[in-house]
Order: structure tokens, then C-alpha cells, then sequence
């Protein structure tokens, strides 16, 4: 089982945006924010293999949740999703910029500040630190490190030499003495 | 006496990484520059990444260990093309003294090939020094010889150094024979003795040195920096203890200078210490940093300063987190850390002197203050059962989340765990009952009768299987990982014939599906 924290820095406006967390359209958990800074840590134990998480911000009401002055908005409730932890280590940025921010009829690709009404949903994988791993050294280009696109095979050609190997250890000792 | 020298030109050995410049060479520079003689530095390991690109550059480091005289005849082609090219240009500058650097055992056969090739076609006197010409030569059945001693006799240079090259090669390009630690073809070898105090050593140079030509992993250049030599460890399976008996350091405030010398010279604001221990003496290490930002407070930029080097890790009383935390304040940001084995049994015999809940602690600590571990491990150890193999692959998984923000950043496992001559271990042989089979590479080919599970099959096995997990799990890995399975293919395969014939009766036996020996 892992655990995802999950970040938020939110601002009241006639009360707090609420949320909700559903995975593969479960709904695993509501929160309603209290303060301005805060996380929410939810647990994941999933079988292996592809997963969608949502996060639902909802209960907004226009006028009540958004104040305007001289067509300018004076005060807001939203929310911006800051963070993502996975048992206590922060993930790279490019996690929480892999989501896609849906409302009305908007999509916003990487959109972490959610004031209207909407779903942040993120597609990803189990067991998940092997995912994130992934996802990121995809993205990794350095000079002296093995790359993303060769490990597949050498990881192939070793389990060859590891099988060999048992297999040489089977070869009878009269052979030496041929 | 004879005369000094007016041009040298300064090389040093192939194959290497080459993310940065090789320290002996900015040493080299520093004593010409030191003496006003007029030198060129020449890098044969970069020239050849450059001469031949990087997928060529690979394929013969594969077997630049082990092998560089039966290459392929691409290969060897190339090889052959580049070092016409190379000794071209050193005879156009017509030296009359070349100085060689060898780094380790690893870089002889780039050596040998070039001095064969420079010898008969240049008349400087040549000398060489480094690590790699103090130990015998690398796969030769008599390991009574040194490599230079082996270089000399086949009169392929005129002199080496053992010992402090500080000392020698400044007096020798005075012209100074006789000096303690230089060495000729005949007569008893000496070493120069040991310097007590470091600080008064002419600095390296790296102002002639092409620093921008270097792969640095982050595009800025990466220049190396010495603060102390020696070891305060004696890990049973380094032989540092035997070549360098007393652990001397320089002070802090030394080293930051040299740092400051070295960004007025070139601007590089990346370093890499080539310590075996950056923290070997922890008030030296705190010394540098309290240096280093009182710099930075003259010199603004200097506070963008990033370092690193190899740090042992120790227990908590001695690491507080204030430690940790100036480390990341003062830009050490990157260390290269041997835990060598996740078993605590198989350290505490190594000799490495701290638990697992250390290694925990560690982990936590860098975790917070953003620092990036390389971790150095060794399989097939002579006291390593399989559940201590076992304890290594479960660490492995254990500080796998780690990887997610490069707190683990990678791992290194070149080959199985090798007996090398002058380390401890060498002289437990006898009461682990550990023997050479008899086979050319001694280091690797050996069995050990306390452990009879520890088959050299079975190290070989237990190298491949970590390195595979390790990929699995998503731990970065160098990039020459596919020439260590090249090596100990060979190596085991050599290992295989010699034990039991030959190579055909062996895949008979195996049956074509496994028929990788041919």
C-alpha cells in the first residue's frame, strides 16, 4: 500500500471549496479544506495496472463563492493543487503537470488552480513508485547514465547470461577431464 | 646534472569516464606552469571520444580492460587510425620530455598501446606516473612486477614514479635523477616518501586544459580538486592503505582557495573531489565550508559553488543533521557513498563500520537537504552467503522511493567482488581459505573454501541478477553498464574453458539453445 499526499493552498470566500477523491470512479474519499495550507493523504492499494484518479473540486455557487468589484473579482474560493507526495518523498513536478483540469466544457492540460467547479484527473499506473520511476526517467536525458530505451534489452540479455550461467553449473565434472 | 626540460607534453592514459578533466593531468600542468616550461596536454581518452564518437568509444572500452590487443579489426582499425594521429601531433610539437599519467590498472592497455606506437617514432625522454604504474600489470601471470617496471624493461619509457608525483616530477623536470621514487629499468624500486604537510604544493591548472570539451552530465564544467590522500577506512577489499599508509589532509581554508583559484582561472563552478573520503576527517569538511561561505560572501557567485566526491557514512552522533545541512548550503549536492552490501555481517567484515539503521538515517537526511547518493555496491564477497545476497536486493528495493527525487540517483556494480593484491583481504586468503584457480585473472578467478556456496558461477550470477534488479527497480545505472557484461561474460567464459576444456566440448554439454561461447 502506498500513500499520496496531496497538497493544497486554497482561499476562502463564504466558505471553503470541498473535494472529493475517486479512483476507476470509486469515490475513495471527500474533504472539505479548512485553511489556507493543507493536505489531504490518501491511501492506495490497487491491483496492478492502469488507473484513473480524480479530484473532484465541487460545491461552488456563483454569486456566493466569488465576489466582484467594478467587474473585477475581489475574493474567490479556489484552490491550487501545490504538491504530490508519495510515502513522504515529493514527486517530480512533472506528475502533478501530467493532469488534465475538465470543466464545462474546458480542458486544461497541466491546470493545478481549480475555481470553477470541476474534475483534475490523472491517469497513472500500479504499482506506482515503479510508474513514477518510469515516467520520469523517460524524461531523463544524461550523458554518462544508461538511457530509458536501452534497459529493456539489457535487461534481457542479462536474464540470458543468469540463465546460462545455471546451466553451465549442470555440466558434468568428467567433462574437465576429457 | 642534466639539463631541464624546455617542452613537455602531457598525456594522459585512455579509457575513462569523461564527464570531467583527469586531475592528473591539471596536476602535470600545474608543476610546468609552476616551473614557466612550455607544455602541451593531450587527453587520450577524450581525443579518442572525439576521433571516433561515442558508440565506437564504448564498444572498445568493452574490452580496454581486458582485451585491447585482440579487438575486432574494425576496432583495431580505428584504434590503429587514432593513435597514428595522436603520435603525429606529438612529434610536431617535438617535446623533449612526454609525461604519461595512469590512473589505474584499468588504463594500462591504452598505455602500452601508445607508448609502442611513441616510442620508436619520437626521441623525448618519457616518463610515467599514477596509481596505474605502481601495480602490477593488470592480467599478467607475475604479479611481482609493476606495471612501469614491466614498461621500462621492454624499454618503452625511460623512468616512472612511485609515490608522491608532487615531489618527483617538479624535480625531475629540474633534472633531478636520483630522487627516491623514480625508477629505471635496473636496480631495486623506491618510492618517494610520504609528504607529511599538503599545503605547499604547487596547485593544478586547468587553464590550458579544453574544460568546455568534457560531457559533464549538466553542460557546466566539472574540475577535480584533492584535499586529502589516504584513507581513514581500512575497507578490506581497497588496497589505498597499502600505497598510501598515513591519511593526510589539507586544511579547509587551503582547499577553498584552490576552489577560488580555479574559478578566477576558468569560471568552472562545479567540482569533484578525488578524495576516497570527502568527510574522511569531519573538521576539514566543516572547515571547507565555513571557508567556502565566507568566500561566497566576497565573491558572490561563489555561492552557486556545487561539489562532490566519494563520503562514508557514519553513525548519528558523528553525522548530526547540522552536517547535512551545510552540506547542501555550501552546494554538496551529489556524494558517492560504498554500502557496498545491504548485509550488515558482510560490512562489518569489510570493515565499513556502520549499521543499517545508519544507512536509514542517511538516506533520511539526504532526502531532506536534497542531496543525490551514488551507491557503490559488490557482490560475491568472500563471507557473502545468499541471504546476505538476499539483505542486498531487499535494500535495494527498500530505498527504491528514493529514486523518485534522485536521493538514490544511481547505483554501480562493475564486476563481482575481485581479490586485488595489497588489500587486506589479500592477506585473509589463507585463513578464508580463499585460492586462485590458476586462471590469468586472478582477481576475479578465485574459490573460497569457508564459503563453498560462493562458486565463481555463482558470483557471476549474483552480479547479474543485482544489476538486473537494480534496472528493474529504476535505479539509474552508468552508462558503460553494457561493457561490465561484456567483461564478465568474457571473464566467466574464460573461467569456464579453463575449468573444463574447451569452448566446443563446453556447448556440447550445453546444448545449442545456451550456445553463447562460440
Amino acid at each position: 500500500m502506498n500513500v499520496l499526499r496531496f497538497c493544497f493552498k486554497s482561499e476562502n470566500c463564504n466558505g471553503w471549496p470541498q473535494i472529493r477523491f475517486i479512483i476507476d470512479n470509486d469515490v475513495h474519499a471527500e474533504h472539505a479544506i479548512t485553511q489556507s495550507f493543507e493536505y489531504f493523504d490518501l491511501s492506495i492499494d490497487l491491483l496492478p495496472g492502469n488507473h484513473c484518479l480524480d479530484i473532484e473540486r465541487y460545491g461552488k455557487r456563483i454569486p456566493d463563492n466569488i465576489v466582484y468589484r467594478d467587474g473585477q473579482i475581489l475574493q474567490d474560493q479556489i484552490t491550487t493543487l501545490t504538491d504530490i507526495y508519495l510515502d513522504n518523498i515529493k514527486l517530480p513536478d512533472m506528475i502533478k503537470y501530467s493532469g488534465i483540469f475538465k470543466y464545462d466544457d474546458h480542458d486544461v492540460p497541466g491546470g493545478l488552480s481549480w475555481g470553477p467547479n470541476g474534475i483534475w484527473s490523472l491517469q497513472f499506473e500500479t504499482p506506482l513508485l515503479n510508474w513514477v520511476i518510469e515516467t520520469k526517467q523517460k524524461q531523463q536525458h544524461v550523458i554518462d547514465l544508461l538511457d530509458y530505451e536501452s534497459r529493456a534489452s539489457l535487461i534481457q540479455k542479462l536474464e540470458e547470461f543468469e540463465q546460462t550461467i545455471k546451466n553451465a553449473s549442470t555440466i558434468p565434472k568428467s567433462l574437465s577431464s576429457q | 646534472m642534466p639539463q631541464r626540460f624546455q617542452k613537455v607534453y602531457l598525456v594522459n592514459s585512455a579509457q575513462s569516464q569523461f564527464t570531467r578533466p583527469p586531475a592528473g593531468l591539471a596536476f602535470m600542468a600545474g608543476v610546468c606552469e609552476h616551473q614557466d616550461i612550455d607544455h602541451k596536454i593531450l587527453d587520450l581518452n577524450l581525443e579518442f571520444l572525439k576521433f571516433a564518437h561515442e558508440t565506437t568509444w564504448r564498444s572498445v572500452y568493452s574490452h580496454a580492460a581486458y582485451d585491447l590487443s585482440c579487438l575486432p579489426k574494425d576496432l583495431e582499425d580505428k584504434v590503429n587510425q587514432y593513435l597514428d594521429l595522436i603520435i603525429e601531433k606529438i612529434t610536431a610539437y617535438a617535446p623533449d620530455c612526454v609525461a604519461l599519467h595512469v590512473l589505474t590498472y584499468l588504463n594500462q592497455q591504452w598505455a602500452l598501446r601508445f607508448l609502442q606506437r611513441l616510442r620508436s617514432c619520437c626521441d623525448a625522454t618519457i616518463i610515467a606516473g599514477g596509481p596505474g604504474i605502481s601495480v602490477p600489470r593488470y592480467l599478467d601471470q607475475d604479479q611481482s612486477t609493476s606495471f612501469g617496471r614491466y614498461l621500462a624493461v621492454n624499454d618503452l619509457l625511460d623512468f616512472y614514479a612511485f609515490g608522491e608525483g608532487d615531489i618527483i616530477f617538479s624535480r625531475f623536470l629540474q633534472g633531478h635523477r636520483d630522487d627516491a621514487g623514480l625508477n629505471t629499468a635496473t636496480g631495486p624500486e623506491t618510492w618517494q616518501p610520504q609528504l607529511e604537510d599538503l599545503s605547499n604544493l604547487p596547485p593544478p591548472s586547468y587553464k590550458n586544459i579544453a574544460i568546455s570539451d568534457y560531457y559533464s552530465p549538466n553542460q557546466t564544467p566539472v574540475l577535480s580538486i584533492t584535499g586529502s590522500r589516504g584513507c581513514v577506512r581500512r575497507c578490506t577489499f581497497c588496497d589505498v592503505g597499502h600505497y598510501w599508509k598515513k591519511y593526510r589532509f589539507r586544511s579547509g581554508k587551503d582547499l577553498a582557495h584552490e576552489i577560488l583559484k580555479h574559478w578566477q582561472d576558468t569560471r568552472a563552478l562545479n567540482y569533484w573531489f578525488t578524495d576516497s573520503l570527502i568527510n574522511g576527517s569531519l573538521k576539514q569538511f566543516h572547515d571547507l565550508q565555513t571557508h567556502l561561505i565566507e568566500l561566497s560572501m566576497r565573491w558572490p557567485e561563489l555561492s552557486n559553488i556545487k561539489y562532490s566526491g566519494a563520503f562514508i557514512i557514519r553513525p548519528k552522533g558523528s553525522h548530526p543533521e547540522k552536517m547535512f545541512q551545510m552540506m547542501r548550503d555550501t552546494g554538496c549536492n551529489h556524494i558517492h557513498v560504498g554500502i557496498e552490501s545491504g548485509s550488515e555481517s558482510v560490512r562489518n567484515h569489510m570493515g565499513k563500520k556502520f549499521s543499517n539503521a545508519d544507512i536509514d538515517y542517511h538516506f533520511e537526511m539526504c532526502e531532506k537537504y536534497q542531496i543525490q547518493n551514488w551507491m557503490l555496491m559488490i557482490v560475491g564477497y568472500p563471507t557473502e552467503t545468499e541471504k546476505d545476497f538476499q539483505d542486498s536486493v531487499e535494500m535495494l528495493s527498500k530505498y527504491q522511493k528514493y529514486i523518485i527525487n534522485n536521493t538514490a540517483f544511481g547505483l554501480q556494480l562493475a564486476r563481482p567482488a575481485s581479490i586485488l593484491p595489497n588489500t587486506p583481504i589479500h592477506q585473509m586468503m589463507e585463513d578464508l581459505g580463499i585460492e586462485h584457480t590458476g586462471h590469468v585473472d586472478q582477481s576475479q578467478q578465485w574459490t573460497v573454501a569457508t564459503n563453498t556456496d560462493l562458486t565463481i558461477n555463482e558470483r557471476y550470477r549474483r552480479w547479474s541478477e543485482l544489476t538486473r534488479i537494480a534496472m528493474e527497480l529504476g535505479y539509474n545505472l552508468p552508462a558503460e553498464v553494457e561493457a561490465y557484461l561484456s567483461m564478465n561474460k568474457k571473464s566467466w567464459q574464460d573461467h569456464l574453458t579453463h575449468n573444463n576444456g574447451n569452448t566446443k566440448k563446453i556447448n556440447i554439454a550445453l546444448g545449442s539453445k545456451y550456445d553463447i561461447l562460440s
